[in-house]
């Protein structure tokens, strides 16, 4: 089946949820489905486990309409696959004390870090590494900038996959707000350019 | 003392399905997102969680107060484990592992 196909069902498939889920959800679990349909996961499994976890969402979320509301996300779900059938840029996130940055694009984190730490203000230098194809994009270490600097440890790693469909590799950092210490992020490339070094 | 104190705590994991048990335990060592979280319990446990499943189970663990979401203007957004999330897997893992070392006893397989 081709792909568009495939996200057209999982999309009826997400209709199905509570517009409250699909509020908070539907996007990252769109994002999701397409990493598991790259992974070779099929397709009917993915719709099939969002069209069951939906018809709970509902039953959850209205009580007092459970019975009436399961029976009709199972309809509009039966129903829009059949007819689905017929038919990406990263930034951070701050909270109050964390500072979150997600790569989402391999071929375009250096720049997207580069922009982050700016904003920031974080005085953390990139530095650039010619990898194989499926570490681009990763980030292959954070250390200090100097053996008396503890900062670099409040630089916690996100795990993630790696561009190809291995696991394993780090593609996000959450950060301390004030992170005021001196780190380098050694990260994945294709055709190293120069290390890039943010001063405050 | 400490100990007993942690026989006593209440296992608030025990009927949140064995999903929600799999993700505190990724989110242990540290924070994931869903395509992360998914392959990581594959590779520790051989269950592969499906999406609907693993959203599923955020929502009933954020609403516990065991994990929390981290910011993230991304569309894809880590999950952290909170103070109270690994106290509850704590207490949950040690529920685990009395009821294996009594059902080893009982089959006379002894203890690890």
């Amino acid at each position: 089946m081709q792909r568009s196909r495939e996200d057209r069902i999982i999309a009826a498939a997400l209709r199905c949820y509570s517009a409250k889920w699909r509020a908070r959800h539907r996007e990252e679990a769109t994002m999701l489905a397409s990493e598991l349909l790259d992974d070779g996961t099929p397709w009917w499994s993915v719709a099939g486990s969002f069209l069951c976890s939906a018809a709970g969402d509902r039953a959850f979320r209205r009580p007092s309409l459970r019975v009436g509301s399961v029976l009709a996300a199972i309809a509009i779900g039966t129903a829009a696959v059949p007819l689905a059938l017929v038919g990406s840029l990263s930034t951070a996130g701050a909270s109050n004390t964390t500072v979150t940055i997600v790569i989402a694009k391999p071929g375009n984190a250096v720049r997207q870090l580069e922009s982050a730490f700016a904003s920031h203000h974080y005085n953390i230098a990139i530095i650039e590494r010619s990898v194989s194809a499926d570490r681009v994009g990763s980030i292959l270490s954070i250390s200090p900038a100097n053996s008396s600097s503890d900062q670099a440890s409040a630089i916690k790693p996100i795990h993630g996959r790696c561009t190809g469909r291995s696991t394993g590799c780090i593609d996000g950092l959450v950060l301390p707000l004030h992170y005021s210490g001196r780190a380098f992020v050694t990260i994945g490339v294709a055709t190293p350019t120069v290390a890039r070094v943010h001063s405050k | 003392m400490a100990s007993r104190d942690m026989e006593n705590a209440p296992d608030v994991l025990r009927r949140a399905g064995d999903a929600s048990v799999l993700i505190l335990t990724s989110l242990a060592d540290g924070p994931k997102h869903g395509y992360a979280l998914i392959q990581d319990i594959k590779d520790f446990s051989g269950v592969r969680l499906g999406p609907g499943t693993l959203y599923g189970a955020l929502d009933r663990l954020e609403r516990l107060g065991l994990i929390a979401e981290l910011p993230s203007e991304d569309r894809r957004h880590p999950y952290r484990v909170t103070p109270p999330g690994v106290a509850a897997l704590r207490s949950h893992l040690d529920a685990l592992e009395r009821v294996s070392m009594t059902g080893r006893l009982r089959l006379g397989l002894g203890t690890v």
